[in-house]
């Protein structure tokens, strides 16, 4: 059914476009091959997760500009160590892009594909909403301030593109298809469901993807005048929630055609099951207190993934901590599984741990869901101490986080502009 | 989750509306006039410098762009808003679907919303982080006009904002094309906007892009295309094609790039020469070779995302002469980051 190419049409009376280089397009499914991520809580995958079920918190005052004149002071700042290093050509690269560059070396090499002939294959679907926008402030600064040059170096590199090209440079290739999205929130959500799209439609065997955010002043300053931030502290699904904490952070998912893995001898660490989004036409900020978008997303990724909703043993909730999110994320749960959650599916948000991460966040729990299914263990819900009660009994405690039996996974997450995401993983046996 | 999922081939779409917004007036029939476009002028954030730079501007005033200042979700919104508005309500116009549709939109963008963004953060600058307003920097987000036109125009179901150089508009055909293969929608609203801002256009300066001598004009405006699967009795036009992206990230790159891109295309088939006043105007004519060109229209600036719209509409909607043949290539010069290339036919 599928052309074994991605974009060849032979017209009836002019064949004219050459084929390009067949892509197998046959496969069981989609399997996570690699993993890689760098946060508040650490460099890599590992650390962060030890960290996580260690109910760690990475919050701490903001440092990488001045917030004296901020309601809200705190954030989840990645430490220096964990960033790309600044030598040869790197003192040009941004923050971004050196946040960037370590989970996806990290998530390469875990899934066997750095130096193989492989990365010559792969695709890239990368989320962000800000770019490197520290570049586009200290251009501004500088046009404001008059300075009569300097001007093209921050500016030229500032785009979300320019650190797509600092990612192939740096690890040495040039991707085919180029995919990125700045859906607000739930872009990193959306760029991993988007790659798997890649592959069922025979258009890749292989991608990258994930998504990268850096703090940046501009941003910060959006949601503090907003008074989206919390000026106490982050406590999803908490009855006295009173805002998020922002974060930074990237994370990156190998995504395979079963057949490639196989083939190339990958072992797959799970899964991926299903993916769904839908556009919440409520508010630009304001989701929809029935959290019926979001009910649709979770409905269309599991009849993607032909599963059961009640099948799914744990959400990674989006989790903000803003009255509105949150609110209307527990209503979207009770319309998906017909019930208000109970104990039949464990529920927590990362947030409270490393922070909202806006366009790596869909990418970085997309990670701790898979590193649920693989350890069966859950992130603990930490920092909530009055539960909203429709949710209360399916929050993850700090003490009980094993899940023996945890089979099916779910990430969802809400954005700016009515988007809303669900990805669905599973097991391997 | 496997392949048996794909209900229908990648390619070819077929277009069944289309719309557009440019410095020529509103409308698809706009792009294909020849008459030149009257420059206006933005003045340097550096003033009192005075440094002065032609610009291609949309008239805000002209009807079709009046008809939307009631819509209470761009009363605040920027203009990219309402200009994508407007182009995807046109090519939306065009269509005679089923009420229960499920339709999909995706949009292309290569500065955002810099209007917005530089007066935010312009304020936070000059009077302090006090003054940041929360009314601006929702509106700052990519998504943000996308966000406006599903709303106004009730598109519930997928959305993406697709960003990068002029090439993003050949994503978000990809992006559409993947949907409609997936049978999630029965039709995608591709629409790429851009808006002029001093800011964006100041960062054009600092890259070398305004040289005094050079005739690249910044423009502003959307564009707009229907997609669905093929039915040719309602068929305008088709998307035969893409080719893969070729990223670059210098002249030597971007020239290597342009000719992977066209190799993808057998040599007959003719050429829409669209790299403008670009930089990138030797490399795509290097690139072209003997390939037949086919006859240009008149030059609407460069509006990036929007621009590589706008030349899909021409070759759709007759504007540019196939000199015998039924479709084209329309090549999308990306000015920091990719090449590709569409396949274009009429019906």
């Amino acid at each position: 059914m599928v052309q074994p190419g991605l974009a060849a049409s032979e017209g009836d009376d002019q064949p004219i476009f050459r084929m390009t280089p067949a892509v197998a397009a046959d496969t069981d499914g989609v399997v996570i091959t690699g993993l890689g991520a760098v946060c508040a809580l650490g460099g890599n995958v590992d650390e962060i997760w030890r960290r996580l079920l260690a109910g760690e918190d990475g919050s701490g005052p903001v440092t990488v500009f001045d917030v004296s004149s901020c309601r809200c002071q705190q954030a989840a700042e990645v430490k220096p160590e964990w960033l790309a290093p600044c030598h040869g050509h790197a003192p040009r690269l941004s923050r971004a892009s050196r946040l960037m560059l370590p989970p996806a070396r990290e998530a390469l090499a875990q899934a066997g594909v750095l130096g193989s002939p492989a990365l010559e294959r792969i695709a890239l679907s990368v989320a962000t909403t800000a770019g490197a926008m520290e570049w586009g402030e200290e251009f501004l600064r500088g046009l404001i301030a008059r300075r009569p040059g300097g001007l093209l170096g921050p500016i030229a590199r500032q785009q979300p593109q320019q650190q797509l090209l600092d990612l192939q440079d740096a690890l040495g290739f040039r991707a085919g298809i180029t995919h990125i999205i700045g859906n607000a929130c739930a872009s990193g959500a959306n760029a991993v469901g988007h790659a798997a799209d890649l592959l069922l439609t025979g258009q890749a065997e292989i991608v990258l993807c994930g998504g990268y955010e850096a703090l940046s002043e501009l941003v910060f300053l959006g949601f503090d005048c907003l008074q989206a931030t919390s000026i106490t502290s982050c406590r999803p699904f908490d009855r006295a929630r009173d805002g998020l904490m922002l974060g930074e952070g990237a994370a990156f998912l190998v995504l395979e055609t079963m057949a490639h893995a196989t083939r190339r001898g990958a072992p797959a660490m799970a899964r991926f099951c299903g993916y769904g989004h839908a556009t919440d036409l409520n508010h630009l900020t304001q989701p929809s207190p029935d959290g019926m978008a979001l009910a649709s997303a979770l409905r269309m990724a599991a009849r993607r993934a032909r599963i059961d909703p009640n099948a799914i043993g744990y959400i990674n909730a989006h989790g903000t901590a803003t009255p509105l999110n949150d609110t209307a994320e527990v209503a979207a749960y009770a319309a998906f599984f017909g019930r208000t959650p109970g104990e039949h599916v464990r529920v927590s948000s990362t947030k409270a741990a490393i922070g909202h991460t806006l366009g790596a966040a869909g990418a970085l729990e997309a990670v701790f869901t898979v590193q649920a299914l693989r350890h069966r263990r859950l992130p603990p819900q930490i920092a909530t101490r009055e539960p909203m009660p429709e949710i209360a009994s399916s929050l993850v405690n700090v003490a009980d986080s094993a899940a023996p039996d945890l089979r099916s996974a779910a990430s969802v997450n809400l954005g700016f502009g009515g988007s809303n995401a669900a990805l669905i993983f599973a097991a391997v046996p | 989750m496997s392949v048996s999922a794909l209900h229908h081939p990648l390619f070819p779409v077929a277009v069944a509306g289309c719309g557009a917004i440019s410095p020529a007036g509103a409308g698809v029939a706009a792009l294909l006039k020849r008459d030149p476009i009257p420059e206006s002028e933005l003045v340097s954030l550096r003033a009192p410098d005075t440094k002065r730079y032609p610009v291609l501007r949309v008239d805000p005033k002209q009807p079709a762009l009046d008809r939307w200042v009631r819509e209470p979700r761009l009363r605040r919104a920027s203009p990219v808003a309402t200009f994508l508005v407007e182009a995807a309500a046109q090519a939306l116009a065009e269509w005679q679907g089923p009420e229960d549709a499920r339709l999909g939109i995706v949009g292309a963008f290569f500065c955002g919303c810099p209007a917005y963004s530089r007066r935010f953060f312009e304020q936070t600058i000059r009077l302090g982080p006090s003054a940041a307003s929360p009314a601006l920097f929702p509106e700052t987000v990519y998504n943000s006009p996308l966000s406006h036109a599903a709303s106004i125009l009730g598109i519930g179901g997928a959305a993406y904002a697709v960003v990068g150089d002029d090439a993003a508009w050949g994503e978000a055909v990809r992006v559409g094309a993947t949907w409609l293969a997936l049978d999630e929608v029965d039709a995608v609203l591709v629409v790429a906007a851009e808006e002029l801002d001093i800011i964006s256009v100041e960062a054009y300066a600092a890259a070398g892009w305004l040289r005094p001598g050079r005739a690249f004009r910044p423009a502003e405006g959307a564009s707009a295309v229907l997609l669905r699967r093929p039915n040719a009795a309602k068929d305008l036009g088709r998307i035969d094609a893409i080719s893969p992206g070729h990223s670059y990230r210098n002249p030597a790159a971007a020239r290597v790039a342009a000719r992977a891109t066209l190799a993808n295309f057998f040599p007959e088939l003719p050429i829409f020469p669209t790299a403008g006043h670009s930089w990138l105007e030797g490399i795509a004519h290097d690139a072209s070779g003997t390939r037949p060109e086919v006859v240009d229209a008149s030059y609407l600036g460069e509006a990036f995302t929007a621009t590589a719209g706008w030349n899909t509409l021409r070759v759709l909607h007759g504007g540019v002469h196939l000199s015998g043949a039924n479709a084209c290539v329309v090549p999308i010069w990306g000015q920091n980051h990719q090449i590709s290339a569409l396949k274009v036919s009429r019906t």
